[in-house]
């Protein structure tokens, strides 16, 4: 069970972080289809630099130390480095679509397939293989959290809290939810939210306020970008060992899948990335899944065909959507060039 | 110090393909209303947005702002204007409250200053906590006005506001602004109708075709003069319409209902009225009133929970939007639901009969044919153009008489029309009038809604006012004024009840 | 003013020449000593034998439909993010029906997967695209599942489709390099123009992309017709998907043939959704370049090739795109 809620989040966190990213370019008014190739650069960039700093030795000290805190400052570093080249990929979408006013969905397509392009290149001319992976030792080893940084020695136990939530886990995770969190408050409950969600819904009504309707709409896709490129980042690190090869397996598209369902509000989001969040770990571990600890492994035991388990969380989510579907709330102005002179 | 607020000259703009402003020029003193006077595409709306910085001219030669010359459009420019248009100046999703966050600073004392600001100028009933797409769109303009009296402006742009106010309403509203215009404020109103002008501004400055034709005192010159700056003719523009006894009852309603959505209140009600050959009747009401609804319904185009309606004695209440047509209904929808903007013109001129044995045979375009009726049909009715171009670069007013062309061309039974001239100019609406007006000579019965009492009076044989999603009265246009039917389409509610309802009130 | 007719196909022949450019001028930066050996492979190796001309026109024929279907997706203002699903759904149902050794009946199936597939979406109203998404995902892992246990499989030649069910492979036309499959697509390319372009279906599905309310109050039933679009876009691709494997792909595992076939598919869709005629067109661009691309792989490297094809595919459907958009926006 602590297995389950744990993975649950690793799939679930990254997964509503980049639905939100997703909000934040669609409510200012453009719409960013290219999360997925923002979540491959962000990760890819983020993988890089822990490679790099790895290299220079600079955590070295602190992780022959067993110094803890400095090696999740380490992380930390390295989230936000993904963020802030999530950010300035996500420039081209914003230059695009804002000022050249080009078809905003094509826009989003293009970048998807720049970033593997791109991505796959520089990986091959940096480790001349499909795979860029940690300098040294693995994620488990540097970046997550173990009950024995705890005091707990190897046959102890933490309780369940603290086997759910604390032991065998990543700090990037909490980080993703409290930005999640925050970002979902400066969204709708700041004037900067106000301001950015009206320039999606009436440009012209904000630009005779005075907002400036175009930097707004930069910012949001900046935003979005940076949301996107953490979020990707902190996938491969918690899914793939801290390893880039510039695919998320789709988790950009089911973003989007995600931020849809949820109409575009970030506790729907929230819900909806849990409940598939919980059916990717059910269907990557089914056969080594003990529910109730009590030795069963009862979904091993069913025999049912691995595809079926792979197909079950988008599936599962398709019904969930159709008896949830009314009317879907999307932002007015979404998509529409911005046009000063419209009346 | 400058006693102008704004000024600018020789302003030039090109949208779409075409010089929309050429030459416009305008000096607005500070405490004056303002008027800017202008034909439907004279280009007065792309002036105000330009004023208001929300767009920048293609050219202008001075730009000053209190005397200073400034950027069009740049901070300095914009700080103190407030711009009211006539609908979308608000965030629907919002309410009127968060709409006013998003002008400035948090402030604590927002709320306070707006409801004594609402005390001050007698807006009391307007509502503030509503989301503004459930306001009506009056009371959307009335709060886009608090919002810039909130955060303090001391310009106020109002883009053709009086078009969708009645002629009650049209007092007050302007009483406040008169207030507005004593305590300092500058106020630019700019509207179609010269009679608006003389009653309401005290300078005017007629714009007409992109060129600003004249600044003029309203003391000093009458409605007739402003009438004629505006359209460059003394032509009155009058519609001929003779007697005619009206015939046999062409569509018939009875009690329709259509529901609302999510089982809110219907969106009309236990309507009900006859229209016979050789007769116009008006449907008309405010925003919200039901009247587009109505017709949206007698094309099959919204779901009925109740009703029965019969065209020509054959009942046509389930039957499709094409079988209506097909038996004799001609459709003619507001503009921007008309035609097919990026397509070639033709495409939208054979969107109500592509369908017909003479545009298909067995699902394949006949496209000779199609072209050909296009053709005719731009000659018969002087629409400038080349059919293969697309729709969006014709022009607004020939885009309406195509339409209007279209409609009218085969002569049905009936013709359905819904706001036929809005936006256009005095010749081109004369001449969609003179349309609708040869289909009744023709014993054609016609059904108008629109929300221009003028137009009522210009062409009604009856009628029917429409408030909340109901039919409050029946009029004969001999026997009723202006005031009557602005009244009944905002209280629904006629003379003597009202003013009874009034006293009782004091 | 006018909109200039003509204007697509010379923005189309500009951005496949800039495309081209874009891949030479790669080529020559890295490896300048080969590059004009590498040029002339490039160009003319789908052209230097009959096996690889008839091998480039079945590739070509495959990209036409799924150009098409983009075509025609856009042309009712759908999305077409539905077609990967689409495709995998079209193969899959293709090759379960290998058994019938019908290769009619094989592609017929592959269309009617394709088409449910395109109009499954649809039934949640405002949630189209993100359905469309899901039910990607859906077909990807469907399809692996029900093709585990076909009979017949690559590598083995004896275990081959062509050995197995021979009858379910498209053949070749009358003994000459060219396949049926090519006619196949022409025949769709043909029909889609003239339905779009001269039908009242066509038009009416137009409509509903150029102002949906217009065309719903001039009694056209816009839902239905943009179902119609969405389906008829999904039984071109899901055709495409039978063609492709049936053609004896080197592997029937669809998810992982997928990306190989985005990455030559989604260019030469972007070139080619604004027009019949650009969909056919790219597609034998694309399928050429392919072709030289494979010669290169043993000149230059197979890293170095992909970058080179890439380059001019994708700078090219860019480039169009970016003509478009500012066109648009005019």
């Amino acid at each position: 069970m602590p297995f389950l809620i744990r993975q649950t989040l690793v799939y679930a966190v990254p997964l509503m972080l980049v639905a939100l990213a997703g909000v934040f370019a669609e409510r200012s008014g453009i719409i960013n289809l290219a999360l997925e190739g923002i979540m491959i650069f962000g990760a890819f960039m983020g993988v890089l630099f822990v490679r790099f700093v790895q290299q220079w030795g600079w955590f070295q000290a602190a992780y022959d130390a067993k110094n803890y805190l400095a090696l999740q400052g380490f992380c930390t570093l390295a989230i936000l480095f993904a963020a802030a080249c999530g950010a300035v990929f996500s420039l081209l979408l914003a230059f695009a679509a804002i000022n050249l006013k080009a078809d905003q969905t094509i826009g989003g397509t293009a970048l998807n397939l720049l970033a593997p392009a791109l991505v796959l290149f520089f990986i091959r001319i940096l480790a001349n293989q499909n795979t860029l992976n940690m300098y040294t030792g693995d994620a488990a080893s540097w970046f997550m959290l173990k009950k024995a940084m705890f005091g707990y020695g190897r046959t102890q136990q933490m309780g369940f809290l603290g086997s759910t939530f604390v032991d065998k886990v990543y700090v990037a995770t909490y980080i993703c939810i409290l930005v999640f969190v925050v970002m979902s408050v400066v969204l709708y409950k700041t004037r900067f939210g106000l301001r950015l969600r009206s320039c999606g819904e009436n440009p012209q009504a904000s630009a005779s306020l005075g907002i400036n309707v175009i930097k707004m709409r930069y910012a949001g896709t900046v935003l979005s970008g940076a949301l996107a490129g953490m979020g990707g980042f902190v996938y491969v690190l918690t899914t793939a060992n801290c390893s880039a090869n510039g695919d998320v397996a789709g988790f950009g598209f089911l973003a989007l899948a995600v931020m849809i369902f949820g109409n575009w509000k970030p506790l729907n989001i929230c819900g909806a990335a849990l409940l598939f969040g919980l059916f990717k770990c059910i269907a990557a571990s089914y056969s080594t899944l003990d529910i109730n600890g009590d030795g069963v492994y009862m979904l091993k035991n069913l025999n049912i065909n691995t595809n079926i388990y792979r197909m079950l969380p988008y599936v599962i989510t398709l019904v969930v959507l159709a008896f949830t579907s009314k009317s879907s709330r999307a932002p007015k102005a979404e998509g529409i060039p911005y046009d000063p002179g419209k009346r | 110090m400058s006693e102008y607020s704004l000024e600018m000259a020789q302003v030039r703009k090109r949208a779409d393909g075409q010089w929309i402003l050429e030459d416009a020029s305008l000096q607005v003193r500070k405490g004056e209303i303002h008027g800017l006077l202008g034909d439907g595409g004279a280009g007065k709306t792309m002036l105000m947005q330009i004023l208001a910085g929300l767009c920048r001219p293609d050219g202008c030669v001075t730009a000053k702002r209190n005397g200073q010359i400034t950027s069009p459009g740049s901070g300095a420019w914009r700080k103190g204007i407030g711009w009211i248009p006539a609908d979308r100046g608000l965030v629907d999703g919002y309410t009127g409250y968060e709409n006013f966050l998003l002008g400035g600073r948090m402030d604590k004392t927002l709320r306070q200053r707006a409801a004594e600001l609402q005390r001050r100028y007698g807006l009391m009933d307007v509502p503030l906590d509503v989301p503004a797409g459930r306001m009506s769109a009056y009371e959307r303009m009335q709060v886009t006005l608090l919002k810039c009296l909130v955060w303090q402006c001391d310009v106020l742009l109002l883009d053709d506001v009086w078009r969708m106010m009645t002629c009650q309403q049209k007092e007050a509203f302007s009483a406040l602004l008169q207030t507005l215009a004593r305590e300092g404020k500058t106020i630019l109103i700019s509207g179609g109708e010269p009679r608006d002008m003389m009653a309401w501004t005290d300078r005017c400055t007629v714009l007409r075709d992109g060129k600003t034709v004249k600044t003029v005192s309203t003391a000093l010159t009458d409605a007739a003069s402003l009438e004629e700056l505006m359209t460059g003719t003394d032509e009155a523009w009058t519609p001929d319409k003779l007697e005619i006894a009206p015939g046999s009852v062409v569509l018939e309603v009875r009690d329709l209902r259509v529901p609302g959505p999510d089982g809110r209140k219907p969106l009309i009600n236990g309507v009900s009225f006859e229209v016979r050959a050789g007769e116009i009747v008006c449907l008309t009401g405010n925003d919200g009133g039901g009247q587009e609804i109505c017709a949206e319904a007698l094309m099959g185009l919204r779901p009925l929970a109740r009703g029965r309606i019969r065209l020509g004695g054959k009942i046509i209440t389930r039957a499709s939007t094409r079988d209506r047509m097909r038996s004799g209904i001609s459709y003619m929808p507001a503009e921007e639901n008309g035609l097919l903007p990026d397509a070639p013109l033709s495409d939208s001129l054979v969107l109500h009969r592509y369908w017909d044995l003479a545009m298909q045979d067995s699902g394949v375009i006949r496209k000779r044919a199609v072209r050909s009726y296009a053709a005719d049909l731009m000659e018969d009715y002087e629409i400038p153009g080349d059919s293969d171009s697309p729709a969006r670069f014709l022009p607004r007013q020939d885009r309406l008489r195509a339409l209007a062309a279209r409609a009218v061309e085969r002569e049905r039974e009936l013709l359905i029309a819904v706001r036929p001239t809005e936006g256009a100019d005095r010749q081109t609406a004369w001449e969609i009038h003179q349309d609708i007006l040869g289909l009744r000579e023709s014993r054609k019965a016609v059904l108008v809604i629109t929300r221009d009492v003028e137009e009522v009076k210009a062409l009604a044989d009856r009628i029917f006012v429409m408030n909340g999603g109901e039919i409050v009265a029946e009029l004969d246009p001999a026997l009723t004024t202006e005031e009557e039917i602005g009244l009944l389409m905002t209280t629904g509610l006629r003379q003597e009840k009202y003013g009874r309802m009034t006293e009782e009130d004091e | 003013m006018k909109r200039k007719k003509g204007a697509l196909p010379i923005a189309w022949t500009a951005a496949v020449l800039l495309g081209l450019a874009a891949g030479v001028a790669v080529l020559f930066l890295t490896h300048a000593g080969q590059a004009a050996e590498g040029l002339g492979q490039l160009l003319g190796y789908a052209v230097s034998s009959v096996g690889r001309l008839g091998a480039a026109l079945r590739f070509a024929a495959v990209l036409m439909l799924l150009g098409l279907g983009c075509y025609v997706s856009a042309s009712a203002g759908g999305t077409a993010l539905g077609v990967p699903g689409q495709f995998i759904a079209g193969a899959a149902a293709a090759l379960l029906g290998a058994a019938l050794n019908q290769w009619g009946l094989c592609l017929l199936l592959g269309a009617a997967a394709g088409c449910a597939w395109g109009m499954l979406p649809r039934l949640f109203r405002g949630h189209a695209a993100g359905a469309a998404v899901l039910l990607d995902w859906a077909a990807y892992f469907t399809a692996d599942a029900l093709l585990a246990g076909l009979p017949f499989q690559p590598g083995d030649k004896a275990a081959r489709l062509a050995a197995v069910h021979p009858g379910a492979m498209p053949p070749a036309l009358g003994g000459s390099f060219v396949n049926a499959a090519v006619p196949v697509a022409l025949a769709c390319a043909a029909a889609v123009w003239f339905l779009i372009r001269s039908t009242t279906l066509g038009y009416e599905i137009r409509a509903c992309a150029l102002n949906r309310q217009a065309a719903w109050n001039a009694g056209v039933r816009v839902n239905q017709r943009e179902t119609l679009a969405a389906g008829l876009c999904g039984g071109l691709a899901g055709l495409a998907g039978g063609l492709f494997f049936l053609l004896d792909a080197s592997t029937y595992a669809l998810s992982g043939a997928l990306p190989s076939v985005a990455f030559y598919a989604v260019p030469s869709a972007l070139l080619g959704m604004a027009h019949p005629l650009a969909a056919v067109g790219s597609a034998l661009v694309v399928a050429w370049l392919r072709s030289g691309q494979t010669a290169l792989n043993k000149l230059i490297g197979q890293q170095d090739a992909r970058l080179v094809a890439g380059a001019a595919l994708y700078l090219g459907a860019l480039a169009l795109l970016a003509w478009r958009g500012m066109r648009r926006g005019k």
